[in-house]
């Protein structure tokens, strides 16, 4: 008869103990993800009933979004935000020339739309309930999104970022019959008018930042692109996508519109908040219309409309801050 | 009778601007584009179409007048564009018929006043609220194809399967999908035949070929600098939905799906073209039945 020492025994009953616990986990862990998987559904349930409302007009569109009924919804949702995956920066696409966004960043920009849009129906909630001042700190919320969105350096997040800003601009001039502005307390007013001006001044969606990046990148690749065996055929494949049979290039015909696009993005980038960039734009359009090669255009994309889209937005700031104060 | 098809067709044709597949509140998949009133209300408004057009060939101006005003109020109280736009349509249609001219002169003073205030209650540059609508069905389905198909590393088969979703298959199983029903809509009955014979070969073909078959070979850039254009686009709608001075929304549209080899801005906007096509028209009916009622 073997004889067990009584802390052997007690680890036995603590480890057998531990197996009877562990026992039960696996249904647990089914609970819960059969739990997360209804919450997510309800809060996308509810987070399309939001994306039919229009804040901004009265009577609203559908019978099924008049205040009564969609006020409780707008409430559960919000509750639910918290429960929600917090964004995070994605992985950059590993195919400069093929892709300037990965898939992983269409999932979180989905994400940030949708927290932003119930940061939105709840700032209308309170307007309509009578609390304008707990809506600045909901619209501060949409704004702290798109400042995420701001610094990951892609086009299409710089672009979502710009349209968050513009709902928090449109939602300031809402209802129209009396802007929020004018039913704001002074220290909601000054607090609305601190959140703008975190905004930066210069790139307030990142549009300079992806412009420069991604444009970067670029280059780089098709320069290196260029300078392989069958340079110039590969180059012409990869531009003939933007540009109907794009030509053939020479290779320092190439060269030299690289570096024409180093140019433009470096002057772009200098004049971004000037008024001499509206000269540049016009000029690399009409550039990037006469390169039959494509590059110009594989290059550095639709640079032009982003720059003339934020000289807009950032115009659309001022004006908004103008009217706070 | 071909009034009442046209009409038919072009309701049928009317989206709502809606929710994603998997979940329906109080609409359909945004993707889906067989969207007609409420049967009811269609009822209703065939009904009183039927005694309007009764009265007007029997020359009773007054009791032709009062079933319009009926429409117009059922038109008013609707909160639903679609069916806001059958009901106005009824009336603008036989407010605009030849006959029309002679029942106005023979009704009362008051009822004529009456239909044209009841008339010029409804916007001019939106009388329906079919923008609004199309707007929304636009960015209701870019955020599904943000959602559903662009997370995706394959995004061919995830659009593929939310367009089987919403009914994008042709009738009978046959054909490849989306095929017959992009060809049944003839999306772009806005190019003439000349038109069409112009358009670069490979641009035709894009412009036919349906989305799912056009975004099988697109590179990611490519889908989501058109996503991207597609999206711009509908912030511009609301300005061009009534621009009278420039390009219409739909020659925007047409111009944008002509250099997309994605297939994306026909995916995203195609309604918005027919939506803001048959606006217009309303539009001009609705200019023209005021002008007879007498309103400056």
């Amino acid at each position: 008869m073997v004889r067990l020492s009584p802390v052997i025994i007690i680890a036995l009953v603590v480890l057998s103990g531990c197996d009877q616990a562990a026992a039960p986990a696996e249904p647990r862990e089914s609970h819960d993800a059969a739990s997360n998987d209804h919450h997510s559904t309800q809060f996308m349930e509810l987070v399309a009933v939001l994306r039919r409302a229009d804040f901004a007009t009265s009577p609203p569109s559908h019978p099924e979004l008049s205040w009564p009924l969609l006020a409780p919804k707008i409430k559960q949702v919000r509750s639910m935000l918290a429960d929600t995956p917090v964004l995070q920066e994605p992985t950059t696409a590993r195919r400069p020339l093929a892709e300037r966004a990965s898939s992983a960043h269409f999932a979180e920009l989905s994400l940030a739309r949708e927290r932003a849009l119930v940061h939105r129906a709840e700032a209308a909630r309170l307007v309509a309930a009578g609390y304008p001042d707990a809506a600045v700190d909901e619209l501060a919320s949409v704004l702290y999104v798109a400042g995420l969105l701001a610094t990951w350096g892609v086009p299409v997040a710089a672009e979502a970022s710009a349209e968050l800003i513009e709902m928090v601009l449109f939602a300031l001039q809402q209802p129209l019959a009396a802007p929020l502005p004018d039913a704001l307390s002074a220290e909601a007013r000054l607090a609305m008018l601190a959140v703008l001006d975190e905004l930066n001044e210069t790139d307030p969606a990142g549009r300079l930042r992806s412009m420069v990046e991604s444009t970067g990148e670029r280059i780089a690749a098709l320069s290196t692109l260029a300078q392989g065996a069958d340079g110039p055929n590969v180059v012409r494949a990869a531009a003939s996508r933007y540009r109907r049979g794009a030509l053939r290039g020479q290779p320092e015909q190439i060269e030299r519109l690289l570096d024409e696009a180093r140019s433009f993005a470096r002057a772009l980038a200098d004049g971004w908040d000037r008024p001499t960039r509206s000269a540049i734009t016009q000029r690399l359009r009409s550039r990037q219309a006469e390169d039959a090669t494509g590059v110009l255009e594989l290059a550095m994309g639709d640079a032009a409309d982003a720059c003339t889209d934020d000289a807009r937005l950032r115009g659309r700031i001022s004006s908004s801050k103008e009217r706070l104060r | 009778m071909r009034w009442v098809l046209t009409l038919a067709i072009g309701l049928a044709i009317v989206p709502l601007g809606g929710m994603m597949h998997s979940s329906k509140v109080g609409g359909r998949p945004p993707f889906i584009y067989a969207r007609q009133a409420s049967e009811p209300f269609a009822e209703l408004v065939d009904l009183e179409r039927a005694a309007a057009d009764v009265a007007g060939r029997a020359g009773d101006a007054e009791r032709w007048a009062l079933t319009l005003s009926l429409l117009l109020e059922m038109a008013y109280a609707s909160d639903d564009p679609v069916e806001r736009a059958l009901a106005l349509d009824a009336v603008l249609q036989e407010l605009t018929h030849n006959r029309a001219r002679s029942l106005i002169q023979a009704a009362t003073n008051d009822r004529v006043a009456a239909l044209r205030g009841s008339l010029k209650r409804f916007a001019k540059d939106d009388p329906a609220g079919l923008r609004g609508e199309a707007r929304r069905l636009a960015s209701a389905r870019l955020g599904v194809l943000e959602r559903e198909v662009m997370p995706h590393e394959s995004r061919f088969e995830p659009l593929d399967r939310v367009l089987q979703g919403s009914g994008w298959k042709a009738d009978g199983q046959t054909g490849p999908l989306g095929r017959q029903r992009a060809l049944d809509r003839t999306d772009f009955r806005a190019i003439d035949r000349h038109g069409v014979a112009v358009v670069e070969g490979m641009r035709r073909r894009h412009l036919f070929l349906p989305p799912t078959e056009a975004w099988n070979g697109a590179e990611p850039e490519d889908i989501e600098r058109k996503m991207q254009r597609s999206r711009n686009f509908v912030r511009r709608i609301d300005e061009l939905w009534s621009h009278q001075d420039g390009p219409r929304v739909h020659d925007f549209i047409l111009d944008l799906a002509l250099q997309d080899g994605t297939g994306i801005m026909r995916l995203v906007h195609a309604d918005t073209t027919l939506l803001a096509q048959h606006d217009r028209m309303r539009r001009w009916r609705l200019r023209e039945a005021l002008w007879r009622l007498g309103a400056p």
